[in-house]
């Protein structure tokens, strides 16, 4: 067999939409097959949906009342009202589906605030190195050293009860995460063999660290930003399940939705009920895909 | 080992440090007067006067933070300005219920996050192994609050099993020498109320050790993973060991390693959860008096709170990392 040939018979056996150049593309390829990957992205799509299109689909004014309701008696899901009455006789549907706004609207915020913050502390410790590395991680290890909610619950008590301290509250939490991230790819890239070769031909340190550092630590960040945005989901609902969300009792929120009905269990546990399976079916969307993503980029799952 | 172990332990001293400045610059950052932030709205201008003087709040702020931070050293947090008791003697006799429920729930998350992780890992691929791993991705993505709500709905409410709340039947009559009451009943012969205590453990226990129950078992799959393909656990089987002495002497060791160090992180899950936790079960433990405390604004109690759990949880990452060293030979080198 003459070269060529064998060259001919190499194309004709491989498909290259089977094997995939990339990485992304082998990732793509492989979440496209995954169903639990697919469950989370239709879980995702769907809770953006609804917070984006919240005031065409809820039926009524989330914060209008809409029925009557005394302490012992609370319609349950009916025709005109789907999910039934909260306990101020409110349209339970409609608020759900304004609370995915808040949680989402929370959620997005407090991830771009935090990773932002803890990217940029990350870059710095990891391309400067040295003292500076140092204080940056040290000052990282402290705000590890308090639990979470912990420490958005201090941050919360601080800057007062409004939506505005809840996001920042659980980006603060998010800061150690990602510089912590961000460094350690930093410090794995910074030896490899194309580094090498981009300095040894005189490529200036920023533009290194910019534009082949950073760019190829970047994987693990997002599937870090998405798992991240489920934890936020979870701890915005702690907050204002703790009280300490926004204070306009207009504007549902799943979590004080579920603590405001608590002590309702034998009169009307629905009211409970639906806000928690949302926050759940919220978190899981992006824990799902955020897992299955970080199998499907990581190598050493490759079959 | 000892040269380790003293780098170890100076390495906490920066830490804490740094994390009494953050608190006190916390203290500072507070809203409104911090003399009037310790003591709570009511305070008579008199107190509020005393305990600026007491705390050197009118001194430069290096001099403040050293005051602060000689208090900090003695335990003296101050009192709480909803009881009025020392936020110290209020811990004191709370801390013993989180303690014991906290214990409860990891030990629940151990025993059955292990084997969750560890079958899972076995059969690879196939639908047990998916199972667990949804599974215990619902385990992590379920506030902890719905979930100690919908167990009190199911067995609590409807079912009447257990109990709704507390951490004992009011009408009973038990002695608490050590605060510990499944202890307690031990100890003072009443196995009645070492019972009762128990049936109040196992509903908040089982909603606080979700979380690390889930992330123990997703761990432990993904290390036995690891583990199993390895070249001494082909050696082993190629000459010939029984599977069980290939799991116990070859898998597990290596394979539990991780999850040594996961169970001292979850600490500070665990005593996150807490807080929800005793508070959907009206448990009284340092968690829901820090959720009254939040309520009320009462700013020593949070700053005592914040400051005890962050020692708690950094002095015993330390210990794993420390342990982790007698385990695996190879961490000293590092």
């Amino acid at each position: 067999m003459s070269l060529s040939q064998a060259e001919v018979a190499v194309e004709q056996t491989v498909d290259h939409e089977e094997i995939g150049g990339s990485l992304l593309k082998e990732a793509w390829r492989r979440l496209r097959r995954d169903p639990i990957a697919i469950t989370g992205a239709i879980l995702v799509f769907a809770f953006v949906l609804v917070a984006i299109f919240a005031p065409w689909l809820a039926p009524y004014d989330p914060g209008i009342v809409v029925g009557r309701v005394t302490p012992t008696e609370i319609p349950g899901p009916s025709g005109e009202h789907w999910l039934g009455l909260d306990n101020l006789g409110r349209d339970e549907y409609s608020r759900l589906i304004h609370g995915a706004r808040q949680s989402l609207l929370v959620g997005v915020v407090s991830l771009v605030i935090g990773m932002t913050a803890g990217l940029l502390l990350g870059i710095l410790a990891g391309a400067f190195g040295g003292w500076v590395d140092n204080v940056i991680m040290r000052i990282v290890d402290i705000m590890l050293s308090v639990p979470g909610i912990l420490l958005a619950i201090a941050v919360a008590a601080v800057l007062g009860q409004t939506l505005t301290s809840v996001m920042i509250a659980i980006a603060v939490v998010n800061v150690p995460i990602f510089a912590r991230l961000l460094r350690g790819q930093m410090l794995a890239q910074r030896n490899a063999d194309y580094v090498s070769a981009a300095q040894s031909v005189g490529v200036r340190r920023r533009v290194i660290v910019l534009r082949h550092i950073v760019p190829n630590s970047l994987s693990p960040v997002i599937v870090q930003g998405t798992l991240t945005l489920a934890t936020a989901i979870i701890d915005a609902a702690g907050l204002s399940f703790l009280g300490l969300g926004s204070s306009d009792p207009a504007v549902p929120e799943w979590g004080r939705m579920l603590a405001d009905t608590q002590r309702l269990l034998t009169v009307a546990p629905q009211l409970a009920i639906f806000p928690g399976l949302a926050i759940m079916f919220a978190a899981l969307g992006f824990t799902l895909f955020g897992e299955r993503l970080r199998e499907a980029l990581d190598p050493k799952y490759r079959r | 080992m000892a040269r380790f172990l003293v780098r170890r332990l100076l390495q906490l001293i920066p830490i804490l440090l740094g994390l009494s400045i953050l608190l006190f610059l916390w203290i500072r950052a507070l809203p409104g007067d911090p003399a009037r932030s310790l003591l709570g709205e009511r305070a008579t201008a008199e107190t509020v006067a005393r305990v600026r003087q007491l705390y050197g709040f009118d001194e430069p702020i290096a001099v403040q933070y050293w005051e602060f931070l000689k208090r900090a050293v003695q335990l003296d947090f101050g009192n709480s300005s909803r009881t009025n008791k020392p936020v110290t003697e209020e811990m004191a006799r709370l801390f013993p219920a989180t303690i014991e429920l906290t214990t409860v729930a990891l030990a629940i998350a151990l025993v059955l996050g292990i084997p969750i992780g560890y079958f899972a890992a076995r059969r690879y691929g196939t639908f047990l192994d998916s199972f667990s791993i949804t599974g215990s991705l619902l385990g992590v993505t379920i506030p902890v609050f719905f979930l100690g709500y919908i167990l009190k709905f199911i067995f609590a409410v409807q079912l009447g099993w257990l109990p709704t709340s507390g951490r004992q039947d009011r009408r009973m009559a038990a002695e608490h020498p050590t605060g510990f009451y499944v202890l307690d009943g031990v100890i003072t012969g009443n196995f009645g109320a070492a019972w009762d205590a128990i049936t109040h453990l196992i509903l908040p226990a089982i909603a606080l050790g979700t979380i690390p129950l889930a992330i123990i078992a997703r761990i432990t799959r993904a290390s036995v993973l690891d583990v199993i393909n390895e070249d001494y656990v082909r050696t082993a089987e190629s000459k010939g060991l029984e599977r069980s002495t290939i799991t116990r002497r070859h898998v597990l060791r290596n394979a539990l390693l991780p999850v040594v160090t996961i169970v001292g992180l979850q600490l500070g899950l665990l005593l996150g959860g807490a807080i929800l936790t005793e508070t959907v079960f009206a448990f009284p433990g340092v968690g829901s008096f820090l959720f009254e405390s939040i309520r009320f604004r009462d700013y020593a109690t949070m700053q005592g709170f914040i400051l005890v759990a962050a020692f708690v949880y950094v002095v015993v990452n330390t210990l794993v990392d420390v342990s982790y060293g007698f385990i695996d030979p190879r961490v000293r080198v590092r």
